[in-house]
């Protein structure tokens, strides 16, 4: 037991010349909620323009946000340029988003993503996010005090209804490094002084190349895999103006497969299936024998998403954006010799992709 | 006090020894060094361990003598078999002493940067010299809620089953890889701790026949450990991203977000503190046991001090990440090495002995 | 420290008994070398019956009054010279001839009769003592009241009334140099082990010091590691559940003058069970279990927590109480760490302030300290109010812990804790986590393992740990108890 006495004495000893160097303490930081990248005519100082928000606590104990902008390098230069400017110890473990502008990202944002990946302080889940315009126009059209959770809870309520996809820095980074696949990030723009959803941003590798709406994203969605609710509204063309139907599905797959002749591939497949309820259709009749028939609109829905689906998929082969990860399928499918021969070669673009739907009406809410 | 070790207790003891910060770096090291589906190495890896596990159970079951000493002194005697000992007790505390510094390092990366890491590594020899102060079954006991207290941490990996794809693992196996030997040798390392057993032995409980079981259930435990991780790795990340990520397990557990606590690899992957504990304090209680051989005078707490310092000043210039890695390498392949030779070691001189007639135990 | 240190004084002490008791002048007779001894103790009773020649010497206070008039006096005045051998003949008087023996029987509370040369000793001892009620540190809402009291046959009496078996051995063990209290080791011959109980009996033995006085001090001289933070021996002071501690096989310390009886060997997780567990329904039992473990996690870890995250784990706070933490931080001067310590003590002051006080005055205390303090504090920006909710719970948490004892050495722990925290941050508390894991799984109470059924791991325990298991599935006794008739249910 007298190890105990010495125990304590060693650990004292100890404990008096360690830990304090790297206290940060919560009030005396500055905790950046949002990075915003534009881009910057090249300078001496720098060819990005930076703009981070961080809240301060006044006075009288109420919060504010702050935001300044700097030019600079890269993104730790611009923390460091950032840091210079205001009193408080500039730290990022609190950012949520990272929001950059479409001429930014047309230059890729490799460099940007592996300093996010690489700092220890910076969580997994950072969003990023491509604004339609300027960036920092972003940070101030959003109404809230809060700047960074804002976009954070924006973007978490779209992709869990599934109208853009999910994307977080670990997302980026693993299809920015697959061969199989490309990222697509959402991509919000200003309306009317108000931050929208405006729908995804294509990539290919790490460079922005083109942008899909609220309505082409979802398809993607469905295309790509697992939807577990989301919802469509379809304009169908009539003799006089629009038929619309407002179909929700609560449960979609997709099954893609390689069709191959031999060693060549002939063709890939996409089969998605969905089920859901009609809430609205606005070709109902007013006599009451002629029902909304099931079939019917199962089709009109099928023919619908066949041509939209053709549109995106020639949309993608425009941009060489594989965002669906049909070269992944095609890689799994092949044997690894044959899979370095094609590899480089412009896939994507080659290979026929056919797109079929399965509708089936589950319910069409209160009426027949 | 002479309780023994319950084998239960014993395959607990084994898996805590066996799995250590490796765990961080494994899926990379698989990525690099084997490519696509390395997770499967883990798996073949872990059958040649048990080939390793089966030539120590055979030194048991024909042991003569009470332990490994007896055996190996009624051949050769003890001043000839003193700087082997001795040997292998620095070579054992050094191994020791360069996970924990391997340890303290990776801390460093998370938090307390500015801190000395000598002052770190100070705080945890203190550690390791308080529990290894205590008799091996007290060691166990401690071992135990140790494991309780991080073995939960696998349960995290369901919360990436949403963000996992099967697209990612790919059909090719083993391609793009770097150096496979290389590998072998890391995922053994990565193993090691089982032949301590070698020394347990004598503290364990043998009443039931098939007691030597419970190694083979606590090197299992470590496999579907290690294997689950890095499965789970090859489903969470891409193949390229895998090989640049440097600790990817780090990373996984960074994922994870609750209500009440984000970003909690910084408070779990302190829990490593006590796998690495035990790990350290068992390489050094064999080494203790070594060395008192060699030295009888010794006390307990002479030969802990002795054997920490002297680690501790063989590796006082390794202090820089790479460093350390390179010569956890080589020291842990001299490890794996030993693992190897010794049981072997062990038989031929059983065989000899039996062959001149010596008795049974 | 006292085993070791007072020897030689308490050897001088002994001495001195010795001499006082071995020195009498051959030419006294025992009742003038008694009266002697007793030289100065004003308020010894001296009854002469001079046609009898005979002479009673007793304590006053320590008979029982009515019993003393009835069985010693009345017939002492009725008898006659001619009767009185044949009187002294009956078994209620016990000859003795040793001086030491008569003083020990004087000072237990008998009455001591000199005839001529022969002495007697009757034993109507008595006098005041607390009468049953309920035990106000172990309360029990279902579950019987009756608390123990202070006086040692008392207690005797309700176990014996609840264990009502032959088999049931009290061993009387006197402890303590001068006051020679008498202690009682209990247990159940045929389910405690043997050895456990010669184990007991001669720590029991082996003690040498002045005086004991409560059972707690008694548990500190005979357990395995007295420098430990934690208790080793958990007391009770209802007698169902020393009832149960005997039925499992446990053994049972009474101590005379001390309403709290210990139980040996006790783990770790006795502490956090109390009787209204087993009366409860067993998944309620069960839930209030989890609940108290919770609560110990909570006590001793969330303080610590606090200062961590904000001195050095910001990243890990949550978006939605970033700035709540932030505001509430923004005025108060001080680090986390001391403005922990300084709510802790403060909490600690209050709650040491309130154990001491008439009840009356201690509601003001609890005004003071909970509204003036508490709402001042963050008015004037001293402390943070998130801090002031996290010190209050973890100091709630703290009394959910049934065992006192055991709360006071969790909320010490928990300092060392805070301390740890300021400094390291979440290493630190992994290490001062680590250090209790390996002190208390070396820890033992006699012999037994601490932690046990947690480490070493007793599956079969389990039913009764974190759960309370149905009665059905309760079939054997604790493995800790080391009993040597394992089954307490028929098997079906």
């Amino acid at each position: 037991m007298r190890n105990l006495k010495r125990l304590v004495i060693v650990f004292s000893l100890v404990f008096l010349l360690v830990g304090c160097n790297d206290q940060k303490i919560i009030e005396t930081l500055g905790l950046m909620s949002v990075m915003c990248f534009d881009k910057a005519t090249d300078s001496v100082e720098g060819n990005m323009l930076v703009t981070s928000t961080f809240p301060s606590i006044t006075e009288e104990s109420n919060r504010k946000e702050t935001t300044i902008d700097t030019i600079a390098f890269s993104k730790k230069d611009a923390e460091r340029k950032l840091a210079a400017k205001t009193e408080q110890e500039i730290v990022n473990g609190q950012i949520r988003s990272l929001i950059f502008s479409e001429d930014f990202a047309a230059d890729g944002i490799n460099q940007i993503i592996h300093s996010v990946e690489r700092d220890q302080e910076i969580g997994s889940q950072v969003k990023v996010v491509i604004s339609e315009g300027e960036a920092s126009a972003i940070l101030e059209a959003i109404p809230t005090e809060s700047t960074g959770n804002y976009v954070d809870k924006m973007l978490r309520k779209e992709s869990d209804q599934f109208n853009i996809p999910y994307l977080d820095i670990h997302y980026f980074s693993r299809d920015m490094h697959d061969d199989g696949i490309e990222p697509v990030a959402p991509l919000v723009g200003i309306e009317d002084g108000e931050v929208v959803v405006k729908g995804a941003a294509l990539f290919r590798d790490d460079r922005y190349v083109g942008k899909l709406t609220i309505q082409e994203s979802k398809l993607l969605l469905l295309m790509r895999g697992k939807v577990k609710k989301s919802d469509l509204v379809i304009k169908i063309p009539q003799e006089t103006g629009y038929r619309t139907l407002y179909f929700t599905y609560n449960h979609s797959k997709a099954e893609t497969k390689v069709k191959k002749k031999g060693t060549e591939i002939e063709q890939v497949d996409i089969h998605v299936s969905m089920v859901g309820s009609l809430l609205e259709d606005t070709g109902t009749k007013m006599n009451g024998n002629s029902s909304t028939d099931n079939n019917e609109v199962q089709k009109l829905i099928d023919g619908y998403l066949s041509n939209e689906a053709v549109r995106l998929i020639e949309i993608l082969k425009e941009k060489k954006a594989d965002s669906l990860g049909i070269k992944g399928y095609v890689r799994n499918s092949l044997t690894y010799q044959e899979w370095k021969k094609i590899k480089e070669e412009d896939l994507f673009q080659k290979i026929p992709i056919n797109v079929t739907f399965s509708v089936i009406l589950q319910n069409k809410g209160m009426l027949e | 006090m002479s309780e023994k070790i319950a084998p239960f207790h014993l395959a607990i003891l084994i898996y805590m020894i066996q799995s250590g910060v490796t765990l961080y770096k494994l899926p990379r090291m698989l990525a690099v060094n084997f490519g696509t589906n390395g997770w499967i190495m883990v798996l073949i890896v872990s059958f040649i361990v048990i080939i390793n596990i089966l030539l120590i159970s055979l030194v048991i079951r024909f042991r003569i003598g009470e332990n490994v000493f007896e055996i190996m002194e009624g051949l050769i005697s003890v001043k000839v078999m003193l700087p082997f000992y001795m040997l292998l007790a620095v070579t054992w505390s050094l191994l020791a002493i360069l996970v924990s510094k391997d340890f303290i390092l990776i801390t460093q990366v998370l938090s307390l940067q500015n801190t000395n890491s000598s002052m770190l590594i100070v705080i945890l020899m203190v550690l390791t010299f308080y529990l290894g102060m205590k008799d091996v079954y007290t060691i166990s006991k401690a071992t135990n809620i140790f494991f309780i207290l991080t073995i939960w941490m696998t349960l995290l990996m369901i919360y990436h089953i949403p963000h996992t794809s099967f697209l990612r693992l790919t059909p090719f196996i083993f391609k793009e890889g770097k150096n496979a030997v290389e590998g072998i040798i890391q995922v053994y390392t990565g193993f090691l701790g089982f032949e301590l057993v070698l020394f347990l032995f004598p503290y364990v409980d043998q009443s039931k026949p098939k007691w030597f079981h419970s190694v083979y259930y606590g090197h299992l435990i470590t496999t579907i450990v290690y294997a689950s991780t890095c499965f789970m790795s090859y489903l969470y990340f891409s193949l390229d991203q895998l090989k640049i990520t440097s600790y990817p397990v780090l990373n996984l557990i960074a994922y994870v977000e609750i209500e009440l606590i984000e970003r909690i690899e910084s408070f779990v992957f302190n829990l490593f503190l006590m796998k690495i504990l035990v790990t350290l304090v068992l390489y050094i209680w064999a080494s203790c046991l070594l060395l008192e051989r060699a030295i009888p005078k010794l006390s307990r707490k002479q030969s802990l001090v002795i054997l920490i310092v002297t680690g501790m000043l063989l590796s006082l210039k390794v202090n820089v990440m790479a460093d350390v890695g390179n010569w956890l390498l080589i020291v842990g392949f001299v490890a794996a090495g030993l693992a190897v030779g010794l049981p072997i070691i062990l038989l031929i001189v059983i065989g000899i002995r039996t062959y001149r007639g010596d008795h049974r135990a | 420290m006292i085993r070791r240190k007072p020897k030689k004084l308490i050897k001088k002490l002994k001495e001195l008994n010795d001499q006082q008791h071995s020195e009498p002048s051959l030419e006294l007779s025992l009742y003038e070398q008694v009266v002697n001894e007793l030289e100065g103790c004003s308020d010894r009773e001296d009854i002469h019956f001079p046609e009898l020649q005979v002479n009673l010497i007793y304590f006053n206070h320590l008979v029982d009054k009515d019993r003393f008039q009835s069985e010693i006096l009345d017939p002492f005045y009725h008898v006659t010279k001619e009767e009185l051998s044949s009187l002294l003949k009956r078994s209620f008087y016990k000859p003795v001839a040793d001086l030491k023996e008569v003083i020990d029987g004087i000072l237990d509370g008998e009455t001591a009769i000199f005839d001529k040369e022969r002495v007697f000793l009757a034993n109507v001892a008595g006098g005041e003592k607390r009468n049953i009620q309920p035990s106000e540190t172990e309360t029990a809402i279902t579950g019987p009241h009756e608390g123990f009291i202070e006086s040692g046959e008392t207690n005797l009496s309700m176990i014996r009334r609840r264990v009502r078996t032959s088999r049931l051995k009290v061993n009387k063990l006197p402890v303590g140099e001068v006051t020679k209290t008498n202690a009682f080791l209990l247990y159940v011959k045929g389910i405690a082990n043997d050895e456990l109980v010669t184990e007991l009996t001669h720590r029991i033995e082996k003690i040498e010091i002045d005086a004991v006085y409560d059972a707690h001090m008694l548990s500190q001289l005979i357990e395995d590691q007295p420098h430990s933070l934690f208790p080793q021996f958990i007391t009770r002071e209802r007698p169902d559940s020393i009832a149960a501690g005997l039925v499992e096989g446990k053994i049972i310390i009474i101590l005379e003058g001390s309403p709290a009886i210990i139980i040996a060997p006790s783990s770790f997780f006795d502490f956090f069970e109390t009787g209204d567990d087993y009366y409860q329904r067993w998944l309620t039992g069960t839930a209030t279990r989890l609940l108290r473990f919770g609560a110990f996690i909570i006590t001793i870890a969330f303080t610590a927590l606090y200062v961590s995250v904000t001195t050095f784990h910001y990243e890990m706070i949550p978006e939605s109480l970033l700035t709540t933490l932030a505001v509430s931080r923004s005025k108060v001067p001080f680090n986390p760490i001391y403005e922990a310590f300084l709510m802790e003590m403060t909490i600690e002051f209050l709650r040491e302030a309130g154990a001491r006080l008439p009840t009356k005055v201690g509601q003001t205390i609890g005004i003071v300290g909970g509204i003036v303090i508490g709402q001042a504090a963050v008015q004037a920006g001293i402390t943070s109010n998130v801090l002031i909710i996290v010190v209050a719970i973890s100091a709630i948490a703290s009394f959910v812990v049934p065992s006192y004892v055991m709360s006071a050495s969790i909320r010490l722990g928990r300092f060392g804790l805070i301390l740890l925290a300021g400094l390291l941050g979440n290493l630190g508390i992994m290490i001062g986590i680590t250090i209790l894991v390996i002190h208390l799984s070396s820890l033992t109470s006699v012999g037994a393992p601490y932690m046990s059924p947690l480490s070493p791991f007793f599956p079969k325990d389990w039913k009764d740990f974190l759960l309370r298991a149905p009665y059905k599935m309760m079939k054997t006794r604790p493995t800790m108890a080391r009993s040597s008739n394992k089954s307490k249910q028929r098997n079906d």
